[in-house]
C-alpha cells in the first residue's frame, strides 16, 4: 500500500519470514515503521490515512502516537530483527573486527546534512584503534568529494545502496548487506543516534555515538533530535558506551520482546488468503 | 499536535530521560492543587528555609506563587512543553529549577526535598517515553525524593468516588489522548481504599500525619475533610451542606440528587469522596491528632474553615477566625433538602410555611450598613432547619434588602431544580420566571420587577467531566415533560384556531350563498317586470292611456 514498505524491503523481509517469498511481498494494508524515530513512528510529512494500521518497531512509538492524537498502532519489532533471525551465519566468517562508522544522513528527497568532514574524520582516528569501514548513505556516495575523504583517511567506504522511489528501484539487498556488514564488525559507531546504532547494538556490537552531529538542513519542527537525545538517551551517547546497557535499550528500541510468529505476522498484515492458498499449492 | 522547538528551552529547564516532547498536561488539565481548599493544604506545610519539590501537573499560579515562598523549589515535570511554559514563568525567580523527564530515571539522585507536593495523583507522573511503570513504582520514585524527616504532600484519587460512579464515560473503556496508558485504571499497584493507600505509606516508611478527603470531584475539589471518622453528626451536616452546595451541582447534569444525596443521607459521604489528601512524614515520629476539618470553597472564592475541637466547632474564613463558633442544631436539615422534598411530593402547604418561613427569617436578618460589613451565604444550601428556626451557617449580612435576597436565594432554587432535573409541582409547560414568581407569591413577596435578570444567571464554571447518568436523564424527562405540554398547549391552540377558521369558512359560505339567492330574487323581479313591460296587455294599456295622460296633464296645469 505504502511505498515506504519497500523502501528498505521491510515488506519483502516479512514476506519471506512468512514463508511467502521475498520478491513478491502481497500488499499491507497499512505502512510499516521504517526506521528508528524518537517520535510517532513515522517521520515529517508521512502522516498515514487513518484507519489504515500503523506498524511499529516499538510500543513507545504506539504511546507517543497515541498521545498526538493517533490510533491503530500494531507493535512488531523491527524488520531487521526477522531479518538476523531468518538469515544464518556463515559457518566460516571472520572473527569480527574493526569498526563500521554510520555519518548522520538526510534524504535527497526532504532534507540534507550540513557538516565538517575533515573534522569527523579527525575524531574517527582519535578514536577508533582498529580498521574503519565508512557506510555512507547514497547521497553522499555518490559526491566524489565526500566518498575521497574517507577514502583518503584510509577508510574503506561503502554504501548499501538506495531505497528506491515508489516502489521502483532501490537496493533489494539493502537490510541484507547491512546485517552482512554489521556482522562482520565489532563496533557501530555514528555522529548520532539512529537506526544503524540500535541494529549494531542489538546484535551486540559495542556502540559508540560520537563527533560533529552534523545540521539538518531543512528539518520540520519537531522532527530534530538536536538537543534533546543527548538528554533522552545519555546511556547511548559518548566513546565508550556500556555495550550491555546497550543492547538493552536497543532490544526495547527494536522491539525484540513484540516479534510476531509467522502465524500471527499473516494475520495482522492481512495475508491470510494469500499463505492459505500457498499452503493448499505446496500441499 | 504540539510542535517542540526543544532548543527554545529557558536554561532553567533540565532535560532527562522521559522528556515527552509533544504533550501538555497543562492543556488538558490543571492539575492538583487547583481549589482553594487544597491551597490551603499546601500553604500549612511550607517553611521559608525548606527545599520543595512539586512533582506532576499543578496549576501554573500555585507553582510561581510556591516559589517566593520556599528556599528552594524544584518542578519535576514529564513534558517539555509544560517544562518551558514553567521555566519561563520561574526565570526571574532565585532557587528554582524545573526538571523535565521521568523522576524514576533520573540521572542521580537530587539531594533531598523537605517536602515533596504531589496532588495529582501518580497517572500523570509516569513518562510514554520509558517503560511503563506501575503506581506503586512511580510511587517509590517519588517518595525517593523526599528527605530524612521530610514530608509528602499526596493526593490519590478514589476510583470508587462519587465522580467516578456519577462519570458519563468509564475511564475503562476511553481511548483519548491521555490514555495511551491505562495505568490510571488497569493497575493493580493502585491503593483503593484508604487503609491500602496507608499501608502503602507505611511500607515506605511514612507516618501519616493528616488524611483528607476531597470532595465532590477530583477535577473539582472545593471541599477537603480531615478526621472524617471521628466526625460529630454536626460535622456530617456541615460536611454535607459544603458539598452539596458547591458550584459543581449547578451544572445540569451533575449528580447530587442521586448518588451524592444517597450518600449524605447515608452517612457515607467519606467513603464516596474522590480521593484522598495525606500529609506523610518520613522517618520517625507519631501521627498528629486526628483533627475533625472541613475547608471548602464557597461560590464566592472564600475558603472556610470548620475545625472541632471540645465539641464546638470554631470557624475560620480566609484565614481569619470568627468570633462565634457556628450553630449546627442536632438533627437538623439544608433548607435546600426540605424545599427539594416537598417539591417532589408536591406538598404545596408545606412548601409555602417553609418559603415564608425563609422570607421572614431573611427579613430578621442584618442588611449591610458599611463596606466593611461581610456578606453571608443565604442560599438555601447554606441555611439549616432546626426546631426552632432556620440557622445561616455563613451569618453575615445581607447585600441588599430582606426581599432582593429572598428573591436571590429563590433564583438559585431554580437553577438546582433545573440543572438536577428536580420534580416540582408546577405544571411542565411553567417556565422559569412563572416558577419563581409563583414561588414569590408562595413567600408572601412582592411582585420583582425583573425577574429575568435573576433567573438568567448561569454558572460561568467549566463543564465538569463527571455527570450522572440518571441525573441527566432526569433533567432530559423533564425536559420531555415540558416539551409535552407545551405542544399539547400548541395543538389546543391550533385546534381551536381551526376551529374558528372553520366557522368562518361555514359562515362565509352561507353568506355568499345568502346573497346568491337575493340577487338570485333580485333577478327574478327585474326579469318579471321587463316581462310585464313587454306584454300585448301592456303596450295596448300603454296607448289607450297614454293620450288620456297627457290630457290630464294639460288640464291639470
Amino acid at each position: 500500500m505504502d511505498s515506504s514498505n519497500h523502501w528498505y524491503r521491510h515488506a519483502h523481509i516479512w514476506s519471506q519470514y512468512c514463508g511467502l517469498g521475498f520478491d513478491y511481498p502481497p500488499r499491507i494494508n497499512g505502512v510499516i515503521q521504517h526506521g528508528w524515530t524518537f517520535v510517532h513512528g513515522f517521520g515529517a510529512g508521512h502522516e498515514p490515512p487513518h484507519g489504515f494500521t500503523k506498524y511499529v518497531w516499538a510500543d513507545v512509538n504506539r504511546r507517543r502516537g497515541q498521545a498526538v492524537g493517533w490510533r491503530d498502532y500494531y507493535v512488531t519489532g523491527a524488520p531487521m530483527l526477522y531479518l538476523d533471525r531468518i538469515t544464518p551465519h556463515e559457518p566460516d566468517a571472520p572473527e569480527p573486527e574493526g569498526t563500521i562508522w554510520y555519518p548522520f544522513h538526510g534524504t535527497v528527497d526532504y532534507e540534507a546534512v550540513s557538516g565538517d568532514h575533515d573534522r569527523l574524520i579527525d575524531e574517527i582516528k582519535e578514536t577508533e584503534t582498529g580498521p574503519v569501514t565508512m557506510c555512507l548513505y547514497y547521497v553522499e556516495y555518490e559526491i566524489p568529494a565526500v566518498r575521497a575523504k574517507y577514502e583518503d583517511a584510509g577508510f574503506r567506504v561503502i554504501s548499501h545502496g538506495t531505497r528506491g522511489v515508489k516502489w521502483t528501484g532501490g537496493n533489494p539487498r539493502f537490510l541484507s548487506e547491512q546485517l552482512g556488514e554489521l556482522r562482520r564488525h565489532r563496533r557501530i559507531a555514528s555522529n548520532r543516534l539512529s537506526s544503524a546504532i540500535f541494529y549494531g547494538s542489538s546484535l551486540g556490537l559495542q556502540p559508540a555515538v560520537y563527533g560533529d552531529p552534523m545540521d539538518l538542513v531543512g528539518v520540520k519542527t519537531g522532527f530534530n533530535g538536536t538537543d534533546l537525545l543527548e538528554h533522552t538517551y545519555p546511556e547511548l551517547h559518548g566513546r565508550d558506551i556500556d555495550a550491555r546497557v546497550a543492547r538493552e535499550v536497543a532490544d526495547v528500541e527494536l522491539g525484540r520482546d513484540a516479534m510476531l510468529s509467522p502465524e500471527e505476522m499473516v494475520l495482522v498484515l492481512g495475508w491470510e488468503q494469500e499463505w492459505l492458498m500457498r499452503r493448499e499449492e505446496s500441499a | 499536535m504540539t510542535a517542540t522547538v526543544t532548543s527554545d528551552r529557558p536554561a532553567n529547564v533540565t532535560l532527562v530521560k522521559g522528556a515527552m516532547q509533544r504533550w501538555s498536561d497543562l492543556e488538558h488539565a490543571p492539575g492538583g492543587g487547583a481549589s482553594a481548599a487544597a491551597r490551603t493544604y499546601v500553604e500549612q506545610q511550607l517553611r521559608p528555609d525548606a527545599r520543595v519539590a512539586l512533582v506532576g501537573p499543578h496549576p501554573l499560579d500555585l507553582i510561581t506563587g510556591l516559589a517566593g515562598q520556599v528556599a528552594h523549589l524544584t518542578v519535576f515535570t514529564r513534558s517539555i512543553p509544560d517544562a518551558v511554559l514553567i521555566g519561563n514563568a520561574l526565570l526571574e525567580c532565585e532557587g528554582t529549577e524545573v526538571v523535565c523527564g521521568s523522576v524514576a530515571h533520573l540521572p542521580e539522585a537530587p539531594e533531598p526535598f523537605d517536602l515533596v507536593i504531589a496532588l495529582d495523583d501518580m497517572a500523570r507522573v509516569l513518562s510514554l517515553e520509558t517503560e511503563v511503570l506501575d503506581w506503586q513504582e512511580v510511587f517509590d520514585a517519588v517518595r525517593a525524593l523526599l528527605a530524612d524527616g521530610g514530608t509528602l504532600l499526596l493526593g490519590v484519587e478514589n476510583e470508587l468516588g462519587l465522580h467516578r460512579i456519577g462519570s458519563l464515560r468509564s475511564r475503562y473503556t476511553s481511548n483519548d489522548d491521555a490514555t495511551w496508558s491505562a495505568t490510571a485504571t488497569f493497575d493493580t499497584g493502585r491503593p483503593r481504599t484508604e487503609a491500602a493507600l496507608t499501608g502503602v505509606l507505611a511500607d515506605a516508611g511514612l507516618v501519616v500525619r493528616r488524611l483528607g478527603i476531597g470532595l465532590p470531584a477530583w477535577e473539582d475539589q472545593a471541599v477537603i475533610a480531615t478526621g472524617t471518622r471521628s466526625f460529630s453528626p454536626q460535622m456530617d451536616t456541615l460536611l454535607a451542606a459544603a458539598t452539596l452546595g458547591s458550584a459543581a451541582f449547578r451544572r445540569v447534569g451533575a449528580d447530587p440528587t442521586r448518588v451524592t444525596r444517597a450518600a449524605v443521607l447515608s452517612g457515607r459521604l467519606p467513603d464516596l469522596a474522590s480521593g484522598w489528601f495525606v500529609v506523610a512524614g518520613a522517618g520517625s515520629g507519631a501521627a498528629d491528632e486526628d483533627v475533625a476539618t472541613i475547608t471548602a470553597t464557597t461560590p464566592s472564592g472564600e475558603v472556610v474553615t470548620y475545625t472541632e475541637r471540645d465539641g464546638a466547632i470554631l470557624t475560620e474564613r480566609d484565614g481569619v477566625a470568627v468570633a462565634e463558633p457556628v450553630e449546627v442544631p442536632t438533627g437538623s436539615r439544608l433548607l435546600s433538602e426540605h424545599v427539594l422534598d416537598a417539591c417532589a411530593v408536591h406538598d404545596l402547604p408545606a412548601l409555602r410555611s417553609l418559603l415564608r418561613r425563609y422570607a421572614g427569617w431573611l427579613a430578621g436578618r442584618p442588611t449591610r450598613t458599611s463596606a466593611g460589613d461581610r456578606v453571608g451565604d443565604i442560599r438555601m444550601d447554606a441555611v439549616l432547619v432546626a426546631d426552632d428556626g432556620l440557622v445561616a451557617l455563613d451569618p453575615g449580612v445581607l447585600r441588599g434588602s430582606a426581599e432582593d435576597a429572598a428573591w436571590e436565594g429563590l433564583a438559585d432554587l431554580v437553577r438546582v431544580i433545573r440543572a438536577r432535573g428536580a420534580r416540582h409541582p408546577w405544571p411542565s409547560a411553567t417556565d422559569d420566571r412563572t416558577m419563581m414568581s409563583i414561588m414569590g407569591a408562595m413567600a408572601e413577596l412582592a411582585p420583582h420587577p425583573d425577574l429575568e435578570a435573576l433567573v438568567g444567571t448561569e454558572s460561568r464554571e467549566p463543564a465538569l467531566p463527571a455527570y450522572d447518568v440518571p441525573g441527566l436523564l432526569a433533567v432530559i424527562e423533564r425536559l420531555t415533560e415540558t416539551n409535552t405540554a407545551l405542544a399539547s398547549r400548541a395543538q389546543w391552540f391550533e385546534d381551536r384556531l381551526n376551529t374558528r377558521e372553520r366557522e368562518m369558512r361555514l359562515r362565509t359560505a352561507r353568506h355568499d350563498e345568502e346573497l346568491k339567492r337575493v340577487v338570485r330574487q333580485q333577478e327574478l323581479l327585474r326579469s318579471s317586470a321587463e316581462d310585464v313591460r313587454r306584454s300585448i296587455t301592456y303596450r295596448a294599456g300603454n296607448l289607450l292611456i297614454g293620450p288620456v295622460r297627457k290630457v290630464r296633464d294639460r288640464g291639470g296645469r
